[in-house]
């Protein structure tokens, strides 16, 4: 449960929470995909995509809330609900929720990031109405003060168990470098500190303000009849109530900055970079995600030629973060301590490059090829596409099929990365970290 | 005999003269297609001398061929849309990539290059070494992971299915691009590897192709295995100041082919394998020990294990090691309940069927399948084999494989092994 590392392949990135626009419009003629939508009087929508050739489908319930909406004195209450969401309801135990995931052969998880917290499981079709109705019931926890106290423990255990993975807490310390007095610089997790001092009331009053059904989206994809699902999530959950959960989306603009963090114990030096970009729901995000590939896929990237096949990291990337009203270029690179001045100095260099040359039609090609593929593959999987729908809902307010976003990628030119390298230059809010043995200062 | 048959329509296979075999799983209703070289270069397969030297191979093999410079072959998969990804694992390396299917031909040529004709550039020898020494540092940062390459090596005790992937500093520093053909060649043969293909794809075309490309592989085949040591019951405790203490426990599973092979994946699972497990059950639901506790089956060829991991606060350490060891002797003595063991067999049942709609995940299946028995069963037959366990048959298991005789415990972080073990291990 709870994955809160943004690295996550399986975390939607970027899921805005605009209150959800409207209804059945949206879905106007896409039946290409089989696309639907609905949603209820009191706000719950509802998607979903009809995958024929597959047995199976996923769904799942998708709350536009996390550790950004939370008052920073009870930081980490959306994770630690999430947790408490599988202790019980009014019509079931513990016990009855994990046996009846079991039972139905299920797979299935939670997780929880700074703007969402979703459930979800994927199941073999015949299963579907059984499976609607435990997260549905799942969705009114039971909130019981003995199973709290209870699992207090594990979520410390969880944030101990993130000092262990370097990766996170690097991280964590970007964020909270780049949007220092922002929401978006809370922790998942919370701390030992939040958590240990959390009510049950505290938690319950949260629930009651972020759960509300405008506040949820329920999403589904692989094989289903449209009728039923949208018959049984109305019954189920049309007596939920509605509310203003609302959240601030001002965006922040840093200036430069580094600083570097020391673990004694640690053999490598880990480097992360938040470069500022355009949020999900901007024109130009498909833009974003070009020049992200460009400046760091995984193979063929400036970062990939200039720094890991120089021999000065072990590993180089960077990423796309898309998020409600901010986003970010992520870059991250690991090497020996010995080398990471040169590293630091490399990355930048190669930023500085792509913001004053732009992009060259080759690599433009292949960074577009590259996506559109990966569009395509994604698209055969049931929790991607139900996770899509969402990213897709919230960003724009419609579904977009897999050819339509292929389409936007094919769109992107040389221009437009220029254009967009040209509103939001890279080096101009350009926050770095690193952590590992080197001495505090050793790289400011 | 239907059996095969229709297995046949299912998986058609081809072997080529010089051995190589090609298996594959023509899919309806996808764009997709995955393909993959498994061969025989392992960690298992490695001197000690050599130790790492088939992930150092892996390492350069993207890295520029005989017929292509690193630049042209990353911009070539780049080209058609392509991210390859390679391993190297116990018993294999594999070199794998997953591409639209009209891309079929050319994704084959690519990575049929990169296996067949490695370029070992000198210039990139020295990078790689480099990576990969910064990639045993890597490690030592990551306990979780350390912590169970430790409890590999220290259950197979010196045999070379506990050999480390990454080898050594002292043996990465020393190889030299000799050593690193001399071990191509001596690995690298056309009877050691499978070519698995799944998803939208024409098998005589791909034929075709594989013939043509494949054709001039040497053939040979690898040595075989000495037998595997019985484990020896015994803990190693690493001290480090980390967050967490975090433990590993193995035990004797059976190997990939065996005829208990479904009856160890179904008391792993209820075991350790779900949320509604017995080890999550009482050492999370119940007692709040730890956030990660779980069991996982990891066969091999010849052998297998089963592998517990638990990462807990110190404090809660020792006794999440005891209501682990408690659970394991539980086990041992009375199986499984009939209730635990439907379960299991459902949720394994609808694993195996809904993993198989991604052709990556397919791709993986037919290979390691082909590899390790010689055939591929249809999920058909899969489902039987799983509905065939018994109680008696877990209950059986459960006595002898070994629970608290041939168990070895592994564990880093800050307490002691005396404190952890209170001297049961």
């Amino acid at each position: 449960m709870a994955g809160s590392s943004a690295a996550n392949n399986s975390t939607p990135r970027g899921a805005t929470a605009r209150a959800t626009a409207t209804s059945e419009a949206a879905s106007g003629g896409r039946t290409q995909g089989r696309f639907y939508t609905h949603r209820l009087p009191n706000g719950l929508q509802l998607l979903g995509q009809y995958m024929p050739d597959v047995q199976s489908a996923s769904a799942c319930f998708y709350v536009n809330t996390g550790a950004r909406d939370e008052d920073p004195a009870i930081m980490g209450v959306s994770h630690f609900l999430e947790h408490m969401m599988f202790k019980g309801t009014a019509r079931r135990s513990y016990e009855d929720i994990n046996r009846e995931f079991e039972e139905m052969g299920a797979e299935n998880n939670a997780g929880t990031w700074l703007e969402f917290t979703y459930y979800w499981a994927k199941v073999l079709n015949d299963q579907l109405p059984r499976l609607i109705d435990l997260l549905a019931d799942m969705m009114r926890p039971k909130l019981d003060p003995a199973d709290f106290e209870q699992e207090r423990g594990v979520i410390l255990e969880e944030i101990a168990r993130y000092e262990d993975i370097p990766t996170s807490v690097l991280f964590d310390r970007l964020l909270s470098a780049y949007y220092a007095g922002h929401p978006l610089s809370h922790r998942t997790l919370g701390t030992a500190e939040t958590i240990s001092a959390l009510s049950v009331e505290r938690m319950m009053e949260y629930w009651r303000r972020r759960y509300e059904a405008n506040n949820i989206l329920f999403s589904i994809a692989g094989n289903f009849d449209w009728e039923a699902v949208r018959g049984q999530v109305e019954q189920l959950c049309g007596g939920w109530g509605t509310g203003e959960a609302g959240r601030s989306t001002t965006d922040v603009a840093p200036a430069p900055a580094f600083r570097n963090f020391t673990r004694d114990d640690m053999q490598q030096e880990m480097i992360a970079f938040g470069l500022r970009s355009v949020p999900r729901s901007d024109d130009a995000r498909y833009t974003a995600e070009v020049v992200g590939t460009i400046l760091g896929d995984s193979t063929g990237s400036r970062l990939f030629w200039g720094v890991r096949e120089t021999g000065l990291a072990e590993s180089v990337g960077a990423d796309y973060l898309a998020m409600d009203g901010s986003g970010l270029i992520i870059v991250f690179a690991t090497t020996e301590p010995g080398k990471a001045a040169q590293t630091i100095e490399a990355v930048r260099g190669e930023v500085r490059r792509l913001q004053e040359g732009g992009v060259t039609e080759d690599e433009l090609r292949r960074a577009k090829t590259k996506l559109a593929t990966r569009v395509v593959l994604g698209g055969e999987s049931t929790n991607s596409r139900m996770l899509s729908l969402v990213g897709s809902w919230l960003s724009i307010g419609r579904l977009e099929t897999l050819e339509e976003v292929e389409e936007a990628i094919e769109r992107v030119s040389v221009q437009d990365c220029r254009d967009f390298l040209d509103r939001l230059p890279l080096p101009d809010h350009e926050v770095g970290v690193a952590l590992g043995p080197l001495p505090e200062g050793a790289l400011s | 005999m239907t059996a095969v048959d229709a297995s046949e329509q299912i998986f058609p296979r081809h072997r080529l003269a010089n051995g190589l075999q090609i298996i594959a799983q023509p899919m309806e209703g996808v764009e997709s297609v995955a393909l993959g070289y498994l061969i025989a270069a392992g960690a298992r397969n490695e001197q000690q001398r050599e130790a790492g030297i088939s992930h150092f191979v892996e390492t350069l093999g993207y890295q520029g061929t005989a017929h292509r410079s690193v630049q042209e072959l990353t911009e070539a998969f780049e080209d058609i849309g392509a991210s390859p990804d390679s391993g190297t694992e116990t018993e294999f390396t594999s070199y794998s990539v997953t591409v639209l299917g009209r891309n079929l031909a050319p994704a084959l040529e690519l990575l049929t290059d990169v296996v067949l004709y490695p370029g070992f550039v000198p210039d990139e020898v020295p990078k790689a070494r480099d990576r990969i020494l910064q990639e045993i540092a890597q490690i030592e940062d990551e306990p979780m992971r350390k912590v169970l390459d430790l409890l590999r090596r220290e259950y197979y005790g010196g045999h070379p299915l506990g050999n480390d992937v990454l080898g050594s500093v002292e043996t990465i520093s020393a190889l030299s691009r000799d050593d690193l053909q001399a071990y191509w060649r001596r690995q690298y043969l056309a009877g050691n590897v499978v070519l698995a293909v799944a998803g939208k794809l024409d098998f005589e075309a791909l034929v075709r192709q594989v013939e043509d490309l494949c054709a001039a592989w040497p053939a040979g085949e690898a040595a075989s295995l000495p037998a595997v040591p019985e484990p020896r019951r015994h803990a190693l405790v690493v001290h480090k100041d980390s967050a967490q203490q975090h433990i590993g426990i193995a035990f004797p599973g059976v190997s990939f082919g065996s005829d208990d092979y479904y009856a160890v994946a179904l008391l792993t699972l209820t075991l350790g394998g779900s949320m509604n497990s017995r080890l999550f059950n009482e050492v999370r639901e119940k007692r709040s020990l730890a956030y990660g506790i779980g069991a996982s089956f990891v066969p091999a060829a010849t052998s297998g294990f089963v592998r517990i991991y638990a990462g807990t606060v110190p404090e809660k350490a020792d006794q999440t090691v005891a209501v682990i060891l408690d659970e394991l002797a539980k086990l041992e003595a009375d199986g499984v309940t009939e209730d635990e063991l439907q379960r299991a067999k459902t949720l394994l049942k609808s694993n195996v069927i809904m993993r198989s709609e991604s052709t990556a995940v397919r791709r993986r299946a037919i290979a390691t399948a082909w590899w390790y028995e010689g055939r591929v069963r249809t999920l058909e037959e899969i489902k039987e084999r799983i509905d065939a366990v018994t109680l008696d048959q877990i209950k059986r298991l459960g006595a002898s494989l070994g629970m608290s005789t041939r168990i070895v415990l592994t564990a880093i972080g800050p307490r002691s092994e005396e404190e952890l073990t209170g001297g049961r291990i």
